[in-house]
């Protein structure tokens, strides 16, 4: 003999009168009535780009050409609204029929499919939006932003320029977090000695992190030769550069280096000082590994972030990839080249920003190691 | 009778207004083991902190072995290391393996080479069952693991006594026995403890001085059968029966 129990089951509760009550199937009325105003636009869209890309051929083949574009992303939005249609007549005959749980199912999988439309219209709308931007007018878009020849005849000149741009970046990365690691010890400091010390670390960050990189750059590049000091005055311009960035982004590099430090459990620097390890090892060995592998996915943003900042040097008269573009587009009078800077940025830049997300989610779930 | 290895003469603490110890006289005799008892908040964890100066004392004197431990002017980086303690939470460090962990502190303080500290640490994680873990990292281990190593790692500075900080309060029931059965390994050796712990049936068997700690004073000491089979205060009681109920004696 068994005996059932439905204690506790929300959805077959019995009702005061003793019958049981039904949680009706989830609605399935706004999914479907946006996934018809997402499909409605994307073929409106269509049309648009269908009707400029085909005008690029020729100019009969506007309507055509706007016709087949409609059509097609009409038939591809078509299939999973027809699919929600059905499951959502299903899920209502269930429920007139009495099967509650069939007619949940059935309003789930209507909901799915409407769900489904709105994700192609939301992917296609943008694409097409960007189709037709870039072909309208003749494809004068394109054509001043892609045209070949010019992406061809600079290609080689602003990639060795571009080299400038990544030395600039990785010395004064370097630089910086190291200058960025003292700010953070010094600002760490404790007890009343260090009062002064932990003052000058934070006006410093306050101050560097408040002024706008390229007028440090500017100020450094042309101030410090100005001055006419020996030595210091008779540096490279990149090296003024490369200090000018460095000092900014030590600002940056410190406060991140400060969170890292900060963000490290009291309660493993007490069991570092049970054991006798004196402070400095204390640091180096258990605060600053653990500390490092937190921000190095912040600390990657920040390189990034100069990485970019690197072409603002252009103002000061060093070639960088910038630089050399903006003479190619000058003498072409076309803007392709600066796309080959755009190109060489994001080049460099994706494959980072995959591993400030790998890094991030690998100090989320995994201490240590 | 011979000296106490660590005596405490009228310790007293406060975190602004709030007393959290307020005169403390207790003695540890060589090779004894003394059990702190009492409510959270009692001054249980911030004595032990005191001892091997984590926190500083505001009143009274500390002494090891006839030496006075506490005040300004003492090199806490020497002293800890013949005070070892051990934590609620293990506090092992994450980003170094079973091994790293034992022999970073004896390498790092200079009292033995790379090698010789890799040896001791192996047959110290042999007493503790974890030789075969030397090489894990200590999020692959458990719970009861982990404290072992932490245990284990204390044990290689061959501190003079050990502090234990509730030790087994993080752990899941069925792990907290094999810690306990390593502690009362290290009592029969002769170690010299000063133990903080919930479990009042462990705390009775092992100890051989228990101290009821309430509101920063020690309300009554004794033989553990004495404060647990008669406790003479009130408060000492009831703390007792509230323990009882919840199912740790």
């Amino acid at each position: 003999m068994t005996m059932t129990k439905t204690m506790g089951d929300p959805v077959s509760a019995t009702a005061a009168d003793g019958a049981t009550r039904q949680t009706p199937p989830l609605p399935t009325g706004w999914p479907l009535a946006m996934a018809a105003a997402f499909a409605a636009a994307s073929v409106g869209i269509a049309f648009l780009a269908g009707s400029s890309v085909a005008a690029l051929i020729g100019e009969t083949m506007r309507l055509p050409g706007a016709m087949l574009a409609a059509l097609g992303i009409a038939l591809v939005l078509a299939v999973p609204i027809r699919r929600a249609l059905a499951a959502r007549s299903r899920s209502r005959e269930a429920w007139t029929a009495g099967d509650p749980v069939a007619a949940r199912v059935a309003a789930a999988h209507a909901r799915h499919h409407a769900f489904t439309a709105m994700g192609v219209g939301g992917f296609l709308l943008p694409v097409l939006a960007v189709a037709t931007f870039l072909t309208i007018n003749d494809a004068v878009v394109y054509k001043t932003f892609l045209r070949g020849d010019v992406i061809l005849a600079s290609l080689l000149d602003v990639t060795r320029a571009f080299g400038a741009n990544l030395s600039i970046a990785i010395t004064a990365q370097i630089l910086s977090m190291l200058l960025g690691l003292l700010l953070a010890v010094g600002r760490s400091l404790q007890g009343s000695s260090f009062v002064l010390v932990r003052g000058v670390c934070i006006f410093y960050v306050d101050i560097f992190r408040s002024l706008p990189a390229i007028v440090i750059i500017y100020l450094v590049c042309f101030g410090v030769p100005l001055m006419g000091i020996p030595v210091l005055s008779d540096g490279d311009p990149m090296l003024y550069a490369i200090v000018a960035l460095s000092l900014t982004y030590a600002a940056y590099n410190g406060e991140q280096f400060r969170a890292g430090l900060k963000g490290i459990h009291h309660s493993q620097i007490s069991a570092a000082q049970s054991l006798g390890i004196p402070p400095g090892a204390v640091l180096r060995l258990i605060v600053l590994p653990q500390a490092m592998r937190r921000i190095a996915g912040p600390m990657l943003g920040n390189f990034i972030a100069l990485q970019k900042d690197t072409a603002l040097v252009n103002i000061v008269g060093i070639v960088d990839a910038f630089t050399q573009a903006k003479i190619y587009s000058a003498n072409y009078y076309n803007l392709s080249s600066v796309t080959v800077v755009c190109i060489l940025f994001i080049a460099v830049t994706i494959p980072q920003t995959r591993l400030v997300d790998y890094l991030v989610a690998r100090a989320e779930t995994k201490e240590g190691r | 009778m011979a000296r106490p290895l660590i005596e405490l003469q009228g310790i007293g603490k406060s975190y602004g207004k709030f007393r959290v110890i307020d005169g403390i006289d207790l003695d540890i005799a060589r090779h004894s083991v003394v059990s702190l008892i009492g409510a959270s908040g009692s001054g249980k964890s911030t004595l032990l902190r005191c001892l091997n100066g984590l926190e500083d004392i505001q009143q009274g004197e500390i002494r090891l072995n006839g030496e006075v431990i506490s005040g300004l002017g003492i090199d806490h980086v020497v002293l800890r290391r013949r005070i070892g303690m051990v934590f609620q939470s293990y506090n092992l460090f994450p980003h170094m393996s079973v091994l790293g962990n034992c022999t970073v502190a004896p390498v790092i303080t200079g009292a033995c080479g790379q090698e010789e500290a890799e040896a001791r640490a192996l047959s110290m994680l042999e007493r503790v069952g974890m030789r075969d873990k030397a090489n894990a990292f200590p999020d692959q281990l458990s719970g009861g693991q982990q404290q072992r190593v932490a245990i284990a790692r204390t044990m290689i500075m061959q501190p003079e006594v050990l502090l234990l900080d509730e030790i087994t309060s993080a752990l899941d029931p069925e792990l907290v026995m094999e810690v306990l059965d390593l502690v009362r390994d290290l009592a029969k050796q002769g170690m010299t403890m000063l133990l903080t712990t919930h479990e009042m049936s462990f705390a009775r068997e092992i100890s051989d001085k228990v101290c009821f700690l309430y509101k920063g004073r020690i309300l009554e000491e004794g033989p553990p059968e004495e404060v647990f089979g008669a406790p003479r205060e009130a408060a000492t009681q009831s703390f007792l029966r509230r323990v009882t109920a919840a199912g740790r004696l």
